[in-house]
């Protein structure tokens, strides 16, 4: 499966002051559990150890969150944040995948993307990042 | 040395611009994104693309501010 990048823009600042831009490694996929689908980007995040939605997909997707088995984690800034894992199914360019997936319960302002790392995603993928060519390639492991 | 030529990227920056703090619903046109339907929740977004025909839209709650994310 091949996938393309997007191409984020970031206002001027100290650090970059003629402005900044990236190349994101974000794809469309679906998210179900139960009766319900929601179709979100999610970005491919190989620092990451498991894969992490913000609440908002699991509000939309009928999910009692807190409901789930609770596990702690920290970010990039050092802060504590908690999770529930559910499991749900991913849809990746038609392929469905099974995966137990943490909730983020509370945040400043909520993600707008899921999160696929290495617990539950990457451990099935082989991925392959080529900005330069801006293609992503996801192989399932069997 | 021949340098591979990149193809067109989705540019999310062009395609938000405007809607910073609101919901969106989008569809993908000609390969590049575009919001079919906004509002301040997303069942409205969700609503507004489905009068335009748009049945299936990713959905996406857009930062207040645009900043880079290290996760």
């Amino acid at each position: 499966m091949k996938f393309e990048y997007a191409k984020v823009t970031y206002p001027p600042s100290e650090a970059f002051p003629r402005g900044a831009s990236s190349f994101r490694p974000t794809i469309n996929i679906a998210i179900r559990h139960g009766n319900r689908r929601l179709r979100v980007f999610a970005l491919l995040d190989t620092g990451a150890e498991f894969c992490l939605l913000p609440r908002w997909m699991g509000e939309q997707l009928g999910i009692a969150i807190t409901g789930g088995k609770k596990t702690t984690f920290k970010g990039a800034a050092g802060g504590t944040q908690i999770a529930y894992f559910h499991n749900i199914i991913f849809e990746i360019g038609g392929w469905d995948h099974r995966c137990r997936a943490g909730f983020i319960y509370e945040a400043e302002e909520e993600l707008p993307f899921a999160l696929l790392g290495t617990i539950g995603f990457f451990d099935s993928y082989k991925a392959t990042f080529n900005v330069q060519k801006n293609e992503i390639r996801l192989d399932k492991i069997n | 040395m021949r340098v591979a030529k990149k193809k067109p990227y989705i540019d999310m920056t062009k395609a938000l611009a405007g809607f910073e703090g609101k919901w969106v619903a989008l569809s993908f046109k000609e390969g590049q994104i575009v919001v079919s339907g906004s509002g301040d929740s997303i069942g409205e977004a969700i609503a507004k693309a489905s009068e335009k025909g748009e049945n299936d839209p990713i959905v996406m709650k857009v930062p207040s501010q645009l900043m880079a994310y290290i996760v």
